[in-house]
């Protein structure tokens, strides 16, 4: 790992919006990184700020309602964290690229496939022979050739997914963000999307950041895995660490949720309480008013950073030295 | 012998559409429901199980086949008997969003049902109690608000409280947990785990995401474009699937399976048993501490 | 303001919200300003509008503030007098065709069959009739008189009415509430009127509320053109009769037509806004 160099690095990254007359914390201390050739996934329940981050990876966030308020983005080295909406131009598509949870509403329905996965490889390499490339696009993401020529809703949803990943992939990205890549597939064609997904990383030598609330998808596609909660980072590292032995009772949580783990009374293990208020800024561990093994300290003061040296670490009082 | 409190014989339904293909959403599908029963019926869209749903909530009716409420066949009721057997035969819908009227409150909603089920006045001690059934505590908190004030998992709560309200025979939940977070699904599971054991309510469960099926029901049938094509104990047929659709919806649920070591309480101590060790002070979530080309 | 949960006017703090759109809250005041005329015009400024005086075509100042027409006719009090017939006939007539129109769309929206059919042939019929052209000729061959005047504006504008509200009745027929609704055993009528409609109504009460503004046009449309009863005093009367003083006496034009302007801005000002306000979509976000 020291050797390899970082595409995306995100660093407490601290985001607002103004929504009624109230600000909307949508992450408060958000990090991660991601290096060449990695899989990484972002877990999260809805309000853990997930797709905030996706967004602010790629200058997304809506212009006059959004601020960062803290914290910084480097792509590929350079701090994109203030850039402007014409920098951020050059930014997207090349070296990081994105595509989303519903391809029916990112896709142009009244342009054809051809012609949207032509526009992409153009804006990024104007002297691309476009015809060719797409086909090869068309060909890497396992479409006939006759897709050039269909407009998206003649589509089913899977072959829609993989149109978008063509075009994504028609700016050579460095980095593939895949915002909830499966969430609106069927089982079947999910199992595909995600093997697609694996042989393009191998294929074209590009890493993967995979954002889902699906914790089996994450497991089974990830190297390593970043746990969000109201818009911090409370545990990461390597996929199996993290999900198996998790330092977070909140990530335990979520785990033993997820697959629906039954207890001695024959209901299910869950996380207690509902999803976590935005509006609140967290000077302390955000997961305390949930969490069953709370202490006072997690309501006063934010927890410190601890790992390991595999790079799983997770922030909670529970690890701290001489807590009980 | 008790006749099954829901029994759907032969149904079939085609839509014919004005300008397209007729297409044939349920083909000759039978299914049957004991008391106090949870029956899975699992498919993915397009499989025709909300359909099914609706056909047996006699919401459409059928191109031919039967369904039987409690040993009596709904297809000859007048329509006013069928409005006074509907209350044995409630809904949860899928989209909590759409589920509820946005022009009434709480109160409302719930009053609705209650005076439906035969009450001539409704006090807030009832609606409180019911609320407090699907635990929304405190009711005051809840009884003045709107639908669209609520969180996904409140709603869905309240959409439960609702379907019990009339104390019905059998509840029909058309994917009452997608779109749900993982934690509020777990939530509402052990809600209707504890409904089926204090009211002795049937379940047909509409779901395309065979863990829930496992977790839950007793019997599972499997739907794949209208018809049924594997049924029986939600054990049986987990462990020897005979269809190879029903083999794929099941490799999916395994990608969650052990070793994830949980059943076993993780030791918390920052002795041996702590997965961190002893702290590693630089170790945070960004790449500071690593020493990488930039 | 007491909040009547299920009544759309009273929810969410109406004052708090219509103040976010100050078009429409600069619209309503105006309104609510030539209602108040309507109402105490005749009484603070009194003056029979049609009294002849021998004080002809003066310019406006002075003792008469908007000066006089031909026949010595107080221009201002005429305005006064004016606002409401306008008002009146606006309101009348959109009232009636939105009640008719509500009625026919939601019906045929959420019972479908042969009813919905014929009311969308109607509808489709009235659509491409150029309607100013048939109120004419229905108010030359009928005759004059306000209520035949009104009638004719209903007539015209239901079809758009009935359409919105299928519309919207067909949308949110769709929802799962309804079907939520027929599981406990309501009615099919009741389940209309009692959780359709209300929900659907939005869209309908926007419209509505620039079809008065139509109305007042298509009123003093018909009046310009001598088609309205002719001791009625109203704007597109004053129209008529300015118009063959137009460069002599601009008053006489410039007054009343500012007037029917600024009115019929108004309302659909107030409609857009209303539209944008009770947009279903909009709802709870």
């Amino acid at each position: 790992m020291p050797d390899k160099r970082l595409i995306l690095e995100v660093d407490g990254l601290h985001v607002t919006y103004a929504s009624r007359g109230r600000t909307v914390h949508a992450l408060q201390d958000a990090s991660l990184f991601v290096a060449e050739g990695e899989v990484v996934g972002l877990a999260g329940e809805s309000g853990s700020g997930k797709s905030t981050l996706a967004r602010a990876v790629l200058g997304l966030l809506p212009q006059g309602i959004t601020r960062i308020i803290n914290g910084r983005i480097v792509i590929a080295g350079d701090d994109v964290t203030h850039y402007s909406p014409r920098q951020w131009e050059g930014v997207r598509g090349n070296p990081v690229a994105i595509v989303f949870q519903d391809p029916l509403s990112f896709l142009n329905p009244v342009m054809r496939v051809g012609d949207q996965i032509g526009e992409s490889v153009r804006r990024h390499d104007p002297a691309a022979r476009t015809t060719a490339r797409s086909m090869e696009l068309l060909e890497l993401v396992k479409l006939q050739p006759s897709v050039l020529r269909r407009y998206p809703h003649e589509l089913s949803g899977g072959m829609r997914q993989r149109a978008m990943l063509a075009i994504a992939l028609g700016c050579k990205p460095r980095l593939l963000i895949a915002d909830e890549p499966t969430t609106a597939l069927d089982a079947t064609t999910q199992t595909e999307i995600l093997a697609l997904l694996r042989e393009l990383r191998a294929t074209l030598d590009m890493s993967l950041l995979v954002i889902s609330h699906d914790l089996g998808l994450l497991r089974w596609n990830c190297d390593r895995v970043y746990v969000m909660y109201a818009g911090h980072t409370l545990e990461w590292g390597p996929t199996g660490d993290v999900l198996a032995r998790s330092a977070h009772p909140y990530t335990r949580g979520l785990v033993d949720a997820s697959r629906l783990r039954r207890l001695p009374d024959d209901h299910f293990a869950t996380i207690g309480g509902d999803v976590p208020d935005l509006h609140e800024r967290y000077r302390c561990c955000p997961f305390f008013s949930r969490c069953t093994q709370v202490m006072d300290v997690c309501r006063q003061q934010i927890p410190p950073a601890r790992g390991n040296r595999d790079g799983h670490g997770a922030r909670c009082w529970l690890l701290e030295d001489g807590r009980e | 012998m008790n006749p099954p409190v829901l029994e759907l014989s032969r149904l079939s339904k085609t839509f014919r559409p004005r300008d397209a293909m007729p297409l044939r959403a349920v083909d000759d599908v039978s299914l049957h429901i004991e008391r106090g029963e949870c029956v899975a019926l699992v498919g993915e869209s397009g499989s025709g199980k909300s359909t099914l749903a609706r056909l047996a909530l006699r919401l459409i009716a059928p191109d031919s086949g039967t369904v039987r409420l409690q040993g009596r066949s709904l297809m000859q009721f007048s329509p006013q008997a069928l409005r006074a057997a509907r209350l044995m035969m409630q809904p949860i819908f899928q989209d909590p969003a759409a589920s509820f009227n946005p022009r009434r409150t709480v109160r409302a909603i719930l009053s609705q049902v209650l005076v439906q089920a035969g009450a001539t006045s409704v006090g807030d001690e009832q609606l409180s109690a019911l609320l407090a059934r699907v635990e929304l505590r405190p009711a005051r908190d809840y009884l003045n608000r709107y639908p669209h004030e609520l969180s996904g998992g409140q709603r869905q709560r309240l959409a439960i409280a609702r379907a019990i309200a009339p104390q019905p025979a059998v509840i029909i939940a058309d994917e009452p947990l997608s779109g749900a977070d993982v934690s509020i699904r777990a939530q509402i599971l052990n809600l209707l785990v504890d409904l089926q054991r204090d009211f002795g309510v049937a379940y047909l469960l509409i779901t395309h995401d065979m863990l829930v099926a496992r977790a839950f029901s007793h019997r599972v049938a499997v739907m794949y474009r209208g018809r049924i094509i594997e049924e029986g104990s939600t054990g049986e047929v987990l462990a020897a699937p005979r269809h190879p659709y029903t083999q794929n919806l099941i490799a999916a649920v395994q990608s969650l399976d052990p070793p994830f070591a949980h059943d076993v309480p993780a030791p918390v101590d920052n002795r041996s048993g702590n997965p961190l060790q002893r702290g590693y002070a630089g170790s945070g979530p960004g790449a500071s501490h690593l020493t990488l080309d930039r | 303001m007491t909040r009547n949960p299920g009544d759309p006017n009273t929810e969410g703090n109406g004052i708090r919200r219509i103040s976010r759109y100050p078009a429409g809250l600069a619209s309503a005041s105006f309104i609510l300003l030539l209602a108040g005329v309507a109402i105490i015009g005749p009484v603070l400024y009194p003056g029979d509008p049609l009294a002849i005086s021998e004080h002809t075509l003066l310019r406006p100042g002075g003792a008469y503030w908007l000066g006089t027409d031909d026949l010595g006719r107080d221009v201002l009090a005429e305005l006064v007098y004016g606002v409401r017939v306008s008002l009146f006939v606006g309101f009348v007539a959109a009232f009636a065709a939105t009640i008719a129109g509500t009625a026919v769309g939601a019906i045929a929206g959420y019972f479908g069959g042969w009813f919905d059919t014929v009311v969308m042939r109607i509808a489709e019929f009235f659509q491409v009739m150029p309607t100013f052209i048939l109120a004419v000729v229905i108010v030359a061959l009928a005759g004059p008189g306000l209520t035949r005047v009104i009638a004719v504006i209903a007539l015209l504008s239901w079809p758009q009415t009935a359409r919105v509200a299928r519309g919207e009745v067909l949308r949110v027929s769709r929802l799962d509430f309804v079907d939520g609704a027929r599981c406990l055993g309501i009615p099919e009528w009741r389940i209309l009127f009692g959780e359709v409609l209300p929900n659907a109504i939005g869209p309908v009460i926007a419209l509505g509320t620039l079809v008065v503004g139509y109305a007042i046009l298509l009123e003093a449309s018909l009046s310009f053109l001598g088609l309205s009863s002719p001791d009625t005093v109203s704007w597109g009367r004053l129209l008529s009769v300015g118009q063959r003083f137009l460069f002599s006496a601009w008053w006489l034009s410039a007054f009343p037509g500012l007037a029917i302007f600024l009115t019929v801005l108004a309302f659909n000002l107030l409609g857009d806004t209303l539209s944008e306000m009770l947009n279903p979509r909009r709802s709870g976000n």
